[in-house]
């Protein structure tokens, strides 16, 4: 057989696929049958398609849920940093006259990042994604974690349980919010904005351990900011005081020291 | 041109799991990267140079893996313990025997370097041509079908190592990607026209 005749390896993988037009593969088949060393490697190759095109699992119905539930929000304008209709539905009145105050807050440098208020009516919304367990190797702190800022773990301690979270971009900038709730069924929202993290300069200041924490609080939602290595952490809750949010926020465990 | 339908990208979703599952290894990360997908998709809207929606996800699906592995790359690495083996995946899926089958092919495919496992994952898990994987992936069409094959043989080589002609990755493989190679050293014959190769090998 002449050498011209031997097909490729792409000419192989689309002969085992069935994507190399009829005139190629019957030439190409017809070196293969030639050479046993061919017809293995075809061999190989079909085996591959065949075991990769058999699997046909579906997607979860929670992530099919997940998705729609995205659908049914229009697109968010590029720069237009809005909470979607569902969050803004669920925040209502209470959040409208916070994000006036919060809104200001936020100091210079902050033109590119999200406001205070689209952080805080984050925390307020709904969990899309399952909740992170305690970590195996720090048991003051969940799996999940921003850039190295890993969200706590109060469950043993403090009673407040995480029950999901979410991911949530707001223009160029990415908002992990982690999902918490205690056995009174108070439910409160913690949120770390990945990169640089924005001054804020407004709120109630109340420093533990040499970290000031600025509290806000309007129409029963109470928020709590403050930084953690470089990062902005927010904490709101609605009918969660501040005392038991600023409590949560600057908690360390009687072992650990948490910067 | 056109701008791209939201509601059309729903008949996707399953198809993009098993992308996911195929490039991260694992049903809870799959999960992840779809959603953080469909929401880079949906934050604004699209406009697409071509009728096919499937590669254009193709090519945010790529983008989100490897900036989730950048970012998760940066974070400080803690010391593994045996405890922190994950376990096998506890919620059910309905379809347990698909799920096994599923969760070996994943999880061979999850092995191959990056470069063959988008090629693999656009063109046999996602079902692009080569042409639409080669635009979704920005890489020439010769260079996917050349991945496809190689990864294909690395894929039946982890998961049925006794199979011969499976021979597992080959440190050259990456070498000559670029140019359509022919195969079989043992076909040289004497006659000494043509480059005729097995991979990987170097004349």
């Amino acid at each position: 057989m002449n050498d011209r005749h031997l097909p490729t390896e792409s000419e192989l993988a689309a002969l085992a696929d069935g994507s190399l037009p009829p005139d190629c593969r019957e030439r190409m088949l017809a070196a293969v049958r030639e050479h046993p060393e061919l017809s293995a490697m075809l061999a190989v190759q079909e085996r591959a398609v065949k075991m990769t095109r058999s699997v046909d699992v579906k997607a979860p119905a929670s992530l099919h849920q997940q998705i729609s539930s995205m659908y049914s929000s229009p697109p968010r304008r590029r720069f237009a940093w809005l909470p979607r209709p569902a969050l803004a539905g669920a925040l209502a009145s209470g959040l409208a006259a916070l994000a006036a105050v919060l809104v200001l807050t936020l100091g210079q440098g902050g033109r590119h990042s999200p406001s205070l208020a689209q952080i805080s009516a984050l925390t307020l919304g709904q969990p899309t994604l399952a909740a992170p367990a305690e970590s195996s190797t720090d048991h003051t702190d969940l799996t999940v974690s921003v850039e190295g800022i890993a969200f706590p773990y109060w469950g043993a301690h403090l009673g407040w349980h995480s029950t999901g979270r979410r991911i949530d971009h707001l223009g160029a900038s990415t908002v992990t919010t982690v999902f918490y709730k205690n056995s009174k069924g108070q439910r409160i929202g913690y949120a770390i904005l990945a990169g640089a993290a924005p001054a804020v300069s407004t709120g109630t200041v109340i420093e533990r351990a040499g970290v000031p924490y600025r509290l806000l609080s309007s129409d029963g939602v109470t928020t709590v900011t403050w930084h953690r290595d470089g990062h902005l952490c927010v904490v709101s809750g609605r009918g969660v005081s501040g005392q038991t949010l600023v409590r949560l926020a600057s908690w360390e465990h009687p072992e650990t020291s948490r910067t | 041109m056109r701008t791209l339908d939201p509601q059309s990208l729903s008949e996707h979703v399953d198809r993009l799991y098993r992308a996911a599952w195929a490039l991260c290894g694992s049903r809870e990360d799959a999960e992840d990267l779809v959603q953080e997908t469909f929401a880079r998709v949906l934050a604004r809207p699209r406009v697409l140079r071509s009728d096919d929606d499937l590669s254009y996800l193709m090519g945010v699906l790529r983008n989100t893996f490897l900036t989730a592995r950048r970012t998760a790359s940066r974070r400080p690495l803690k010391v593994a313990t045996l405890e922190d083996v994950a376990a096998c995946d506890p919620r059910p899926t309905g379809q347990p025997e698909h799920a096994l089958e599923a969760q070996a092919l994943y999880g061979a495919i999850a092995t191959l370097s990056d470069d063959f496992r988008l090629a693999l994952v656009a063109v046999d898990v996602l079902g692009l041509s080569y042409r639409e994987a080669a635009r979704a992936l920005g890489v020439r069409e010769a260079t996917i079908t050349t991945r496809v094959f190689r990864a294909r043989r690395q894929v039946v080589a982890e998961l049925s190592p006794e199979e011969p002609n499976s021979n597992p990755a080959n440190p050259a493989d990456h070498a000559s990607e670029q140019k359509p190679r022919k195969i079989v050293s043992s076909i040289r014959e004497d006659h000494k026209t043509g480059g005729v190769l097995l991979s990987g090998e170097e004349p």
